[in-house]
């Protein structure tokens, strides 16, 4: 390797990007070159100023103000729209409420049926079990996903103002009704598959709109 | 007191929660949690942590202190507003400063200042002539050469010497040929090296 070369490979050699190989032909000319061992003193040296400036500099003046301006100007818009959302979901909400008696009057079936489809259908054990660990996991994932939202709530409630804040606790207390009606509709026909399933799709219906709630 | 009843029927008291979260010190990866869901408390501690950081980005890659704090502030607006897209595969730290360079590169291609060409070294100031040798005077000559170098080699010599980046990233981040990315990094130097020996 002559001089040229090093020096063409000095930047790499420095920065770790060479090969074993080509590490040890600069090292090697270097050592018996004086000229290119200046140079690569002289590069070192640069590298080791550059090290030493600070990473940070604070600026003039404080930018937050400006910044928290900017922040609030584009929440206040964005809440504007956000409140239309909750008052759409409460409206949801309480068809659901209305929806959900009708549904499980259709839903449950006759105990006569029950007892019949029961003895009939030898895969009903193993499918009520997993629907048992599918409402188990429902109900875990709709418990962490209601803390969260609790938890967004609390921090919004002033930005949300009086009227929408009540209307998302309203929203939460209906969702807390409908639950409690189906399960307990569960404990009047502990055994029905169809009742947990459809108390296991609500709690995902519920999870889905509590995650769109708390993305607002 | 504030209280909800949850779907186990549990009563939920907040007062005592928030209370108990306003004593606790509270972690980077805690603060971008609840800034992601709207607290600009939260967001105001990480603008605080990073501030210093992010302005000595954009000062260095723009060369510029008016500008710096403009893009500093714009930063920061950005991340708030893509905060939402943050899933943690990196640090914050990380995060912020990608979004930053590309902000900063974003700024010097619409103003045209990103294809500039070369500042002639003789055109540069003098350096001056006390304590040469001495820390202080050597950070701020190296600071002023460093602010004199055509665009795209101070943003790779910022990047690469100041910032730690490697060249494939900064051949990812700038949209260069890694190639192109060193020979602006040993021009950089080369320049450098030769108005500190001044």
């Amino acid at each position: 390797m002559n001089c040229e070369q090093v020096r063409e490979q000095m930047d790499d050699y420095l920065g770790g990007y060479l090969d074993e190989a080509s590490q040890q032909a600069v090292e090697h000319h270097a050592a018996a070159c004086a000229s290119c061992r200046a140079d690569m003193k002289d590069l070192k040296n640069l590298l080791a100023q550059a090290r030493q400036l600070s990473p940070g500099v604070s600026p003039d003046q404080d930018l937050w103000p400006a910044i928290l301006g900017q922040i609030e100007e584009s929440r206040a818009k964005s809440w504007s729209n956000a409140n239309r959302s909750w008052m759409a979901l409460a409206a949801v909400l309480a068809l659901a409420v209305l929806l959900i008696p009708l549904l499980l009057r259709q839903q449950a079936p006759e105990p006569g049926e029950r007892v019949k489809a029961a003895a009939t259908d030898s895969m009903a054990i193993d499918a009520a079990t997993q629907a048992k660990v599918d409402l188990a996991r429902s109900e875990d994932r709709v418990l962490l996903v209601r803390r969260d939202l609790v938890e967004a709530i609390e921090i919004r409630r002033d930005l949300l103002g009086p009227e929408a804040s009540q209307s998302v606790e309203e929203s939460l207390l209906v969702l807390d009704k409908a639950v409690a009606d189906i399960q307990q509709a569960l404990e009047e026909n502990p055994d029905d598959r169809r009742l947990r399933l459809l108390l296991a799709a609500k709690y995902q219906h519920e999870v889905r709109l509590l995650q769109r709630v708390s993305r607002v | 007191m504030r209280e909800l009843v949850t779907s186990a029927g549990l009563l939920v008291d907040f007062s005592d929660f928030l209370g108990a979260v306003e004593r606790q010190p509270m972690s980077e990866a805690d603060l971008v949690r609840d800034a992601q869901r709207g607290d600009a408390a939260a967001f105001e501690e990480l603008y605080r942590l990073h501030v210093s950081k992010i302005y000595g980005l954009c000062l260095r890659m723009c060369a510029n202190p008016a500008k710096a704090e403009d893009l500093t502030q714009e930063a920061f607006i950005r991340a708030w507003q893509k905060l939402g897209s943050f899933r943690r595969q990196s640090s914050f730290r990380t995060w912020l400063h990608r979004l930053t360079v590309n902000l900063v590169l974003g700024d010097l291609r619409s103003t045209g200042r990103w294809e500039s060409r070369l500042t002639a070294i003789d055109s540069l100031p003098e350096r001056g002539d006390g304590g040469a040798g001495a820390k202080p005077e050597t950070t701020f000559d190296l600071e002023r050469a460093i602010s004199q170098l055509p665009p795209q080699a101070r943003m790779v010599f910022v990047l690469h010497d100041i910032e730690g980046y490697k060249h494939r990233e900064i051949a990812s981040l700038c949209n260069l040929a890694v190639g192109t990315s060193k020979a602006h990094l040993h021009r950089a130097r080369k320049q450098l090296r030769e108005v500190l020996k001044r």
